[in-house]
């Protein structure tokens, strides 16, 4: 399972940079249209991962649904918290408020944070079950290519030139791997904590996928977005109901 | 029960709106304080409500049905977002707020009637289930629903309705919590198998209100002084509704 943990951990990290900086060749149109694609897809994951993977089987180890959702409740508090305190926002888009104002090196401290967070993610959901690892990791990957390509934007807005941003960037996010590493020997010591930090990882992408990812969705109120933001979230939706389910998983 | 179930839909319906009236007599300076206040305060209820009471109480008493509670769950999270878009359902607490202030004043009526609606049939699925779920249920539909009628009469007045207009449509639109909860108490009384289900889209809206239309609407407030009265009243909300849930357990 260790191969996984690192296997992942590099392609929601290193993986998710590669896939923004191709989205930053590719131009601002492009670039734009495929963030905003992801976002919706991302949200779909995000739920579904949470509601349908990690918080049921969170449940089912501690046989005792008050305790998970009270961690669940803590969880979000703290990234409340977090949210708040690193301006650590996930904003997608330029235009954003308080990304735009904050400096180079606090994107990269937030970045690095919450990198390291998915790594520990990606390593409990792992221990947990290899299909709830995958589900797992594929929504971090899907939310992180958006986040990049965000992080990118305002470095190189901030007048980082292209290569110095895309090293910082890689440095900031690469803490995913040694924590994935490390979390993953822990936690396989202290077995009986993986649920908790299955249900803290489903509070971290529940917070993301409502208090960040929708209110950016709900920016856009024309027919057509609104068609093609359903369609992408059900996609999501369904990719994670599939590989929770057909995995062989059963509850 | 019967009784407390008509008697907290009146409260959290017209009850809210005389109180929202009362709030709109006091200056702008102080009206927006309570209201931010209030939001605050309301994010704790809802949240602790949820995930505390409602979730694990579904799950509980759907003989340990967690995926299906979950999936519900997630399709009530799904539900409010087609909502939101299609209606523009929006709960917007301050009156320069954007997508309102487009909206005219029936759209706003008509989104006031649906969403109390949907609280009636909250209140009556809660108390149904234990008292215990049923005030906690109600203390947040309450906090709630003061800013949100808040937001909804200023609109309104800003549309030219006169003051008395205002109320009285409010009124209107607001009662149809009383209605949909003694509609709700008997139809779920012959249907006792879908509590827990409802129970489940209903503790959605109570995340879905707080993560998405709440938390945003905080994060727009930043500075220590500012975060610590958020912290310190969504914990407020959070302990009351924790005190209650401790006070069954000792019964």
């Amino acid at each position: 399972m260790l191969v996984w943990v690192i296997l992942f951990s590099v392609i929601g990290s290193i993986g998710a940079i590669a896939a923004a900086s191709l989205f930053v060749i590719l131009g601002e149109r492009i670039q734009k249209k495929l963030v905003t694609a992801l976002l919706s897809f991302a949200t779909g994951t995000l739920l579904t991962a949470a509601f349908i993977g990690l918080i049921p089987e969170a449940i089912e180890a501690v046989e005792e649904p008050h305790l998970v959702t009270l961690v669940i409740l803590g969880g979000i508090l703290f990234f409340f918290f977090l949210e708040k305190f690193l301006i650590w926002r996930n904003c997608q888009n330029n235009a954003c408020e308080v990304h735009s104002h904050a400096p180079g090196p606090l994107v990269l401290i937030g970045d690095a944070f919450h990198n390291f967070t998915d790594g520990i993610v990606i390593a409990a959901a792992f221990l947990t079950d290899f299909n709830i690892g995958l589900a797992a990791s594929i929504t971090i990957l899907m939310h992180e290519i958006p986040q990049e390509t965000g992080d990118f934007a305002i470095l190189i807005h901030n007048g980082m030139p292209n290569k110095k941003a895309f090293l910082y960037n890689i440095l900031s996010s690469s803490t995913t791997i040694p924590s994935a590493i490390a979390s993953y020997f822990i936690l396989e010591i202290f077995e009986t904590f993986i649920p908790l930090f299955l249900a803290i990882s489903a509070a971290s992408f529940i917070y993301i996928a409502l208090s960040d990812l929708t209110p950016q969705l709900h920016q856009r109120t024309e027919t057509k977005e609104i068609v093609k933001q359903l369609l992408l979230i059900l996609l999501g939706i369904t990719l994670m109901v599939i590989i929770l389910t057909v995995g062989g998983h059963n509850h | 029960m019967f009784f407390w179930v008509v008697f907290f839909s009146i409260l959290g319906s017209i009850g809210a709106i005389v109180i929202a009236l009362f709030f709109l007599s006091f200056g702008k300076k102080y009206q927006e304080k309570l209201v931010s206040y209030l939001v605050s305060f309301a994010t704790g209820t809802l949240l602790a409500a949820a995930s505390l009471g409602m979730i694990p109480t579904a799950i509980q008493n759907s003989g340990n049905q967690i995926q299906l509670v979950m999936a519900f769950f997630l399709g009530g999270i799904l539900f409010f977002f087609i909502l939101e878009k299609l209606v523009i359902w929006r709960h917007c607490h301050n009156i320069e707020c954007e997508v309102t202030e487009s909206a005219t004043g029936p759209i706003i009526l008509i989104g006031d009637a649906f969403h109390n609606f949907v609280d009636g049939i909250v209140i009556a699925a809660a108390f149904l289930i234990n008292p215990f779920i049923g005030v906690t249920v109600s203390i947040s539909v309450i906090a709630h629903e003061i800013p949100q009628e808040v937001g909804d009469l200023a609109i309104l007045i800003d549309k030219k309705y006169s003051k008395k207009k205002a109320f009285v449509y409010n009124s209107i639109s607001g009662s149809f919590t009383i209605p949909a909860a003694i509609l709700g108490y008997f139809v779920l009384d012959i249907l006792s198998l879908t509590i827990p289900y409802v129970l489940a889209i209903s503790a959605s809206s109570f995340i879905y209100i707080a993560l998405s239309d709440l938390t945003p609407e905080l994060h727009k407030k930043i500075g220590i002084g500012h975060t610590i009265k958020q912290l310190m009243l969504i914990f407020l909300g959070i302990t009351i509704m924790v005190l209650i849930f401790i006070w069954k357990s000792l019964i």
